[in-house]
C-alpha cells in the first residue's frame, strides 16, 4: 500500500504535466497534440512548423516544466526548512526568503539591470532568512513561534523595501514588476527552463543527499549535538541549498506562496515524517502540485491568472485548518 | 570493576552571559563496566555535567579523560562515538517509528551525504531486540507510554556502540514498576555490551540498589563519592538535601527513610 502511494506520487508530475500539455487558451485538438508530440520524439511523421506546435513544444511545454521544477523548489525548501527547525508551520514565504527574493529581484528589474537578478534574488533572500534565524534564536534552539513572528517582521520589512522601489520606478517597470510579483508562469520560456534546471538541480540534488540528517536535526539542537552532528553548520547548509532554490525560482516567476507550506504537510501526513522517504516526494507532489495549479490558472477563465493568487487561495484555509485541528502536534512543547 | 575509563577533572561550567559558575570544580572518576550514579538535589548540576561530557556545552576550566586521553580535542563526531547520551523522555516535532528514533543513533559513522545503510539497519534491529522491544518497532513513538520511550531511546543509546553510556534521569517520568524495569534492563544491558554506565537519579534508594558507586554533589561541588553502601547515611543525605531519614536494613540492603515529624 505504501509502495503504491510512493509510485502514485512520483508519477502524478509527469501525468499532470501530460494532461497539460492538451489544455490551453488556444483550443488545438488531441490528435494534432499527439502527433506533434509523436514527430518531436519518434520522427514518424513530418508536420510543418505551424502555430499549433510552437504553442505545444515552446510554450506549454516549457511552462509546464519550469512550474514541476519551480513547485519542486518550493516544496522541497518547505520541508527542509519545517525539518531544521522542528517546526511544521514554516516555508519559504512564511520565513521572509520570498519576501527577500522579491527585494533583490525588484532592485534588479528597477535599477541595476546589469547585475545577474538570481545573484540579487541570493543574496537578499539569504540575508532575509538569517535574519529572521538570528532574531528568534534563543540559547542554540529556535522555538517555534519566536522563528514565525520574527518571519513576519522580515517578510514585512522586505515588501515595504519593495513597495518604495515600485513607488521611485518609471511606470513601465512598475507593471513589470507588480505583475511579476503576483506569481505567475506566463513569461515562461525555454531559458528560464535552463536557468531553473541548473539553479534548482544545484540545490535540490544536495539536499536529496543530505536528506537522512533532517532526521536527526528535527530532535533539535542538544539531542543532535549530542549524535555528534554539527548543528550550526549542517542548519547552514540546509538554509543555503533551499535558499538558493527558492531565489531561482522566485526570479523567474514571482512570490507564489504557500506551497512550502501546504504540500510537504500533505505528503508527511500520507507517508510519515522520515525524511529519506518525505523528501524525494515533496520535490513530486511539489512538482505535481504547482503543475496542476498552473494549468488551473491558465485554463479557469479567458484570463491567464497569476498562479500566485491561486496557491494564496487555497493555503491560508489550509494554514487555518492547520491551526485548527493543531494542538500539540502543530505547536510541540 | 576494572580500570578506570572515565576521569573528570576540576571541573567549571559557567554560562556565557550569566555570571556564577555552575559547577565549581568537580572531579571524580568512573571505572569500566560500572554502574554510577550521581545523586543530587535539583539545580546542583548534575545535567551540566553531562552536557559537558557529551559536548553540548563547553566548560570554562578543568579536563575530561577517556582511557588517560583528554578529549577536549575530539569533534562531536569522535565525542559521540564515546559517549552515548539517553535524554530524558520527550516529544519530538515529528511523529516517527520507534524504529526511526533508534536508526538515528546511527548517526556519529554516516556521512553528511549518505544515508543508512543495511548495517546501521541490522544494528538497530538489534539494539530493539536486545531492549525486547521489536514489538514497537513501527509504533509511533508519540504514541507509546513512558516506559517505552524510555527503552526506545536506550536502545538508539546501544545503536550508538559507544563504550559510555549517559543517563539523564532515566526514572523521572516513570512509575515505581516502570522506574524498576527501566533501572534493571540498564543493568542488564551494562554487563551484556560491557558498557560503562553513569546516570543521574533523584532517589538515593534506587543508586543503593542499582549502582556501584555513587559520586553525590550539591551547588555544583563534589560532596562524596564511593560504593553507595560506604556513604549512602544519614548525615550525608542531612546535609545534602536538609532532611532527616533514619538508615533502615533489609535483607542485606540498606534504604533510607524520611522522618516526617521530627
Amino acid at each position: 500500500m505504501k509502495d503504491f502511494k510512493i509510485l502514485i506520487m512520483v508519477l502524478s508530475p509527469f501525468l499532470f504535466g501530460f494532461i497539460a500539455l492538451f489544455l490551453g487558451a488556444y483550443g488545438i485538438n488531441a490528435k494534432d497534440v499527439i502527433k506533434i508530440l509523436l514527430n518531436e520524439t519518434l520522427h514518424v511523421f513530418h508536420i510543418e512548423d505551424t502555430p499549433q506546435k510552437a504553442i505545444v513544444l515552446d510554450i506549454r511545454l516549457p511552462r509546464i516544466i519550469l512550474a514541476g521544477l519551480v513547485g519542486a523548489a518550493l516544496s522541497g525548501s518547505g520541508v527542509t526548512l519545517q525539518g531544521i527547525f522542528r517546526n511544521p508551520l514554516i516555508d519559504p514565504f512564511i520565513l521572509g526568503i520570498s519576501a527577500g527574493a522579491a527585494f533583490g529581484c525588484a532592485i534588479c528589474v528597477g535599477f541595476l539591470n546589469f547585475i545577474p537578478i538570481q545573484l540579487m534574488a541570493f543574496i537578499f533572500s539569504l540575508l532575509a532568512v538569517i535574519i529572521s534565524y538570528n532574531i528568534a534564536k534563543g540559547q542554540g534552539e529556535v522555538s517555534r513561534l519566536p522563528l514565525i513572528l520574527s518571519g513576519v517582521i522580515v517578510s514585512a520589512f522586505f515588501t515595504a523595501l519593495v513597495s518604495i522601489i515600485k513607488f521611485l520606478v518609471d511606470p513601465h517597470r512598475l507593471q513589470a514588476i507588480v505583475f511579476w510579483l503576483m506569481g505567475s508562469f506566463s513569461l515562461s520560456d525555454w531559458d528560464s527552463v535552463k536557468i531553473a534546471g541548473v539553479g534548482i538541480g544545484l540545490s535540490l540534488i544536495p539536499i536529496f543527499f543530505m536528506r537522512w540528517r533532517l532526521n536527526v536535526l528535527s530532535l533539535g539542537y542538544e539531542e543532535a549535538k549530542a549524535l555528534g552532528i554539527n548543528v550550526k553548520l549542517e542548519r547552514l547548509l540546509f538554509i543555503g541549498f533551499s535558499t538558493l532554490a527558492v531565489s531561482v525560482a522566485t526570479s523567474l516567476t514571482g512570490i507564489i506562496g504557500w506551497v512550502g507550506l501546504m504540500v510537504p504537510h500533505l505528503v508527511r501526513m500520507i507517508i510519515g515524517p522520515d525524511h529519506r522517504i518525505l523528501v524525494p516526494l515533496s520535490f513530486f507532489a511539489g512538482g505535481s502540485f504547482m503543475i496542476a495549479a498552473d494549468t488551473i490558472s491558465r485554463t479557469l477563465t479567458s484570463f491567464d491568472i497569476p498562479v500566485g493568487i491561486i496557491t494564496s487561495i487555497s493555503g491560508a484555509p489550509f494554514f487555518i485548518y492547520l491551526l485548527k485541528r493543531g494542538g500539540k502536534e502543530v505547536w510541540g512543547r | 570493576m576494572g580500570k578506570i575509563v572515565l576521569r573528570v577533572k576540576e571541573l567549571y561550567f559557567r554560562h556565557r552571559n550569566n555570571g556564577s559558575d555552575i559547577l565549581k570544580g568537580i572531579s571524580f572518576f568512573v571505572s569500566s563496566e560500572s554502574i554510577t550514579t550521581i545523586l543530587g538535589p535539583n539545580g546542583s548540576g548534575k545535567t551540566t555535567i553531562f552536557k559537558c561530557l557529551a559536548g553540548i556545552w563547553k566548560y570554562s576550566k578543568g579536563c575530561i579523560e577517556v582511557h588517560d586521553k583528554p578529549i577536549e580535542r575530539l569533534d562531536l563526531r569522535e565525542r559521540s562515538r564515546l559517549f552515548s547520551l539517553v535524554p530524558q523522555e520527550h516529544e519530538p516535532a515529528f511523529p516517527y517509528t520507534v524504529f526511526e528514533v533508534v536508526l538515528m543513533g546511527r548517526a556519529p559513522f554516516i556521512g553528511l551525504f549518505s544515508s543508512p545503510k543495511k548495517r546501521d539497519i541490522e544494528t538497530a534491529n538489534e539494539a530493539l531486540r536486545l531492549l525486547s522491544i521489536e514489538h514497537l518497532r513501527d509504533a509511533l513513538y508519540t504514541n507509546i507510554s513512558g516506559g517505552e520511550r524510555q527503552l526506545t531511546l536506550i536502545a538508539r543509546a546501544i545503536a550508538q556502540e559507544a563504550p559510555i553510556m549517559l543517563l539523564d534521569e532515566p526514572t523521572s517520568h516513570l512509575d515505581l514498576k516502570n522506574q524498576i524495569a527501566v533501572l534493571k534492563k540498564i543493568r542488564k544491558i551494562a554487563k551484556e555490551r560491557n558498557i560503562t554506565v553513569l546516570m543521574t537519579l533523584h532517589d538515593p534508594n534506587l543508586s543503593n540498589l542499582f549502582s556501584d558507586k555513587v559520586v553525590v554533589i550539591d551547588s555544583g561541588r563534589k560532596i562524596a563519592e564511593g560504593r553507595p553502601f560506604d556513604i549512602l547515611n544519614e548525615e550525608l543525605i542531612k546535609k545534602v538535601y536538609d532532611l532527616d531519614v533514619r538508615m533502615l536494613s533489609l535483607n542485606g540492603k540498606r534504604f533510607l527513610a524520611p522522618i516526617l515529624d521530627s
